[in-house]
């Protein structure tokens, strides 16, 4: 039978399992080699389908926030699905060593997220009159980008343990990994130096998928 | 099973987290297994997924499509 992977943690955590999973499915866990993972049973391989897809991931969602409202975890990413059980097990067994250290690493840990839109020129309805015109305008908003990226990267300075950044089509994602208990802090940080940045728009906490350090092999 | 409506008002505490913002984590972040699945309909085997990435957003796919055209295939 298919089982949907949620996400893993160390063994040792003590936390209770959501009574509802993806589908209204039960959440389910396996432990091996010092980890414990959350899974839902498919009753075949289509069922994932029969849901509407927003749905689901909602539910898979709330799955991940009760249980890392709880204690550190590592998602998988949606949806993930596996054969049966003793594949979830022969996956933990293989790659314990690693999520182990990791999950250690990041126990105490929570990501933010900052999502920067690059502004838009006045009168940007018109197209520019020339090419210089069009890259002059490109490079003035990337330095606006950049200048509001280093703000906000400062104001949360003194709560974040790692910072990373990448550009989307649209501007920037930025992701700061700090203290779980350090979150409000950093939240009222950001708040106030992001009024005076209309483009910036805050979330989390999350689970600090992006600061998981796993070699594709 | 709970209704979309239902599952946004249970993360309504949640007010820094928006729909989008949901959909683009558990779409885009987290490990992935390297694994298949067959999905079969009335016992027939019809579909054999590969299961490095099934389902992402646009942007993912369109970052992992511009890594894999880059001269040597670098991937993150």
């Amino acid at each position: 039978m298919p089982l949907l992977a949620y996400c893993m943690m160390e063994a040792a955590a003590g936390v209770a399992k959501p009574v509802a999973g993806v589908g209204g499915e039960k959440v389910e866990e396996v432990r091996d080699s010092g980890l414990r993972c959350f899974f839902s049973r498919l009753q075949s391989g289509e069922e994932l389908s029969r849901i509407p897809a927003v749905e689901s991931a909602l539910s898979f969602h709330q799955v991940l926030q009760t249980l890392f409202s709880q204690a550190g975890l590592i998602p998988f990413r949606f949806p993930t699905v596996v054969e049966d059980e003793q594949a979830l097990l022969r996956f933990l067994r293989e790659h314990a060593a690693v999520y182990s250290a990791e999950l250690g690493r990041l126990r105490h840990m929570a990501q933010m997220e900052i999502h920067i839109r690059e502004g838009r020129e006045e009168g940007s309805g018109s197209l520019p009159a020339s090419g210089r015109e069009y890259l002059e305008g490109r490079q003035r908003r990337a330095e606006e980008l950049k200048a509001a990226v280093e703000k906000l990267r400062q104001a949360g300075g003194p709560w974040v343990r790692e910072w990373r950044q990448r550009s989307s089509g649209q501007g920037m994602r930025c992701y700061a990994l700090l203290p779980r208990d350090a979150v409000d802090a950093f939240q009222q940080a950001i708040r106030a130096v992001s009024q005076s940045l209309p483009g910036a728009r805050l979330s989390g906490p999350w689970p600090p998928a992006e600061f998981v350090e796993i070699k594709d092999s | 099973m709970m209704a979309e409506n239902d599952l946004l008002a249970g993360l309504a505490g949640q007010d820094e987290i928006s729909l989008l913002d949901i959909l683009d984590h558990v779409l885009n972040a987290g490990v992935v297994i390297h694994g298949s699945v067959v999905i079969s309909l009335a016992g027939v085997d019809l579909i054999y997924l590969g299961l490095n990435v099934v389902l992402t957003s646009v942007e993912t796919a369109l970052r992992h499509m511009r890594l894999e055209e880059m001269p040597g295939g670098a991937r993150e």
